[in-house]
């Protein structure tokens, strides 16, 4: 059937008129896949005329279509949904698809950390309609396995899948994971440059400076294409990150108006400036390493703020986002600091081992698991055997018949 | 909403934002967008505030000046600015946010108490009046209620720490279970 379906493609083309009077005729949950072939095809056109009746018809075919049948053309769906998104975000209707793209790759998954083409799109549109929690069910998750959609999934849509993750977890200020999905997008083994690849790099620094105050260096397995030809490009960025080792928050504003244009254009300006100010909380943890207490007129002096009241602020909001542990005391102008009060002794710190541990004894599974699949995967008992041929001439193989 | 007491803000804030993603056009009623607005702010949720606010079309924040007041009382609490949430917070609600700010109110107070508690070995009377919205007199009297001491002479309140009490317990037979998981883990 899927077979059929994909030759006749052209000629469903041709017929645009008749396929309303076709869909008519079908059920959805029945015959789901002609239902679908018949949809993408309407997607394609080049104008379409009626888009509410479109948006409906696709509306009601994801909620009813059946699991069973689409998982035997995961590529038709996946395109289903792609062209869907392009109308979507043609006519500024993001926040329209959200919940049918979830819906859509939820029908898609055989299990939870399964990474689909769809995945990119529904961030697209979270980003688009700045509404981020129906995706974070979906990033919140680490994925396992990639969706192969009969060797249709591309490159593009897995750096757009961590790209966009970062984005968002960079608007919601979850900066740990944001710099871990960067990270990954710039680390994804590829020979030639992406621009995605570069934009993430630029986030990547950004977020980096934010969390750790200097750029990471990068995994041995990062690709070659990064630093020679990706780092060139990004000569504002690394300037910051220099300014930024110095500790000294003028320079760092020089620089940030020096490049003012290149951060603008690349739409990184609002990260920039919240660089600026974790460099001052920065410098105010610092200081917990050589002081007990420490005034705040002092403090303002040291960490370049306007004054003891603004240092106060300061101090105040680190304590209640909890960035530091300080007690400020007004009567004499003091502020002590003090070490991390957790004792890790209690209960509920054991619930919380228990859990990472648990984590790390399923990835230990799961690993074992790959390791064996790949063990008694054929090519690969080849290629190791006709290594171990190499090696030896002399000798018999042993690798064959397995 | 009926009584006060006891209404579910989490469920509501669910409720509401499935119904938004399922709008019809995409578009929200302005009651829907009003309640969700002063929800985030109930949860101290400030960063979905601000998104929901950016998405809220132009035309209905201009057709209902209620809402602008809601996100006026946000951008005081990105701010952290204690004394103007406190002002923006003294109006006039409409029935479906009145209950929501009126809990807003009472936990920014709650909140600040905790922080000055958490932060201040010692604090000026006058600097404590402005984190609780109220009158010197009134602040007093609630650090006073609170068992904190004040100094008459220099106007300084010590607040009291808190001992944190720790309630979540595992039962034994269930901690052997684990900790055998653990081990026939580590010997494979």
């Amino acid at each position: 059937m899927v077979e059929y379906v994909s030759k006749s493609m052209d000629a469903l083309a041709k017929n645009h008129a008749h396929i309303d009077t076709a869909l008519a005729t079908l059920s959805y949950s029945e015959h789901s896949i002609g239902v679908l072939a018949l949809l993408v095809v309407k997607l394609s056109g080049a104008h379409i005329q009626d888009f509410e009746t479109l948006y409906v018809q696709v509306q009601e075919f994801v909620s009813s279509c059946s699991e069973e049948q689409i998982k035997f053309a995961p590529e038709t769906f996946a395109e289903l949904c792609h062209k869907f998104t392009l109308q979507l975000v043609d006519r500024k209707q993001a926040q329209r698809g959200i919940t049918i793209l979830c819906q859509a790759i939820r029908k898609v998954q055989t299990h939870l950390a399964l990474l689909t083409s769809i995945h990119p799109c529904l961030c697209q549109l979270c980003l688009l309609a700045k509404n981020f929690k129906p995706a974070l069910s979906f990033l919140d998750v680490d994925i396992t396995e990639i969706s192969r959609e009969s060797g249709h999934y591309d490159a593009k849509d897995f750096l757009l899948y961590f790209y966009y993750g970062g984005m968002i977890y960079t608007a919601l200020k979850n900066y740990n994971r944001a710099l871990y999905f960067f990270e990954m997008a710039v680390t994804t083994p590829s020979m030639a440059v992406s621009h995605i690849t570069l934009e993430s790099y630029k986030k990547f620094i950004l977020v980096a400076l934010i969390v750790q105050g200097k750029i990471p260096t990068l995994p041995k397995y990062a690709p070659q294409v990064v630093p020679r030809y990706i780092k060139p490009l990004c000569q504002a960025y690394h300037d910051l990150a220099t300014a930024y080792g110095s500790n000294n928050p003028a320079d760092v504003r020089s620089v940030i108006t020096k490049h003012n244009d290149t951060f603008v254009r690349d739409n990184n300006m609002g990260l920039v400036k919240q660089c600026e100010t974790a460099l001052y909380k920065k410098n105010i943890q610092r200081l917990t390493k050589t002081f007990l207490t420490l005034s705040l007129a002092d403090m303002a002096n040291r960490v370049q703020l306007t004054g003891s009241r603004e240092a106060e602020k300061y101090v105040l909001h680190m304590i209640e986002d909890g960035e530091i542990y300080a007690t400020i005391n007004q009567k004499d102008g003091m502020v002590r600091f003090h070490d991390n009060p957790e004792k890790y002794n209690s209960a509920a710190m054991l619930l919380e081992l228990d859990k990472e541990m648990q984590k790390c004894i399923r990835m230990d599974e799961k690993i074992k698991e790959m390791d064996r699949e790949i063990a008694v995967n054929p090519q690969y008992v080849q290629k190791v055997s006709g290594i171990h041929d190499e090696d030896m001439p002399a000798s018999t193989s042993k690798g064959q018949g397995f | 909403m009926a009584g006060d007491a006891e209404i579910d803000f989490v469920g509501l804030s669910h409720e509401l934002e499935a119904q938004e993603l399922d709008a019809p056009g995409g578009v929200a009623s302005p009651q829907l967008y009003g309640q969700l607005l002063a929800l985030y702010l109930l949860h101290n949720d400030t960063i979905s505030s601000k998104f929901l606010w950016k998405r809220i079309p132009n035309n209905i924040k201009q057709g209902n000046p209620e809402l602008s007041l809601i996100w006026v009382v946000g951008q005081h609490m990105w701010k952290r600015d204690y004394p103007s949430i406190y002002e923006s917070l003294r109006k006039d609600w409409s029935d479906s946010v009145k209950p929501i700010m009126n809990a807003l109110n009472e936990s920014m107070r709650r909140r600040a108490m905790n922080l000055v508690r958490k932060a201040y070995a010692s604090i000026n009377v006058d600097d404590f009046a402005v984190f609780m919205g109220m009158p010197v007199a009134e602040a007093k009297q609630a650090a006073i209620v609170e068992g904190w001491s004040l100094d008459p002479q220099s106007k300084f309140l010590t607040p009291k720490k808190i001992e944190l009490v720790s309630t979540v317990t595992l039962p034994n037979e269930q901690h052997l279970s684990v900790l055998t998981d653990y081990v026939s883990f580590l010997e494979n």
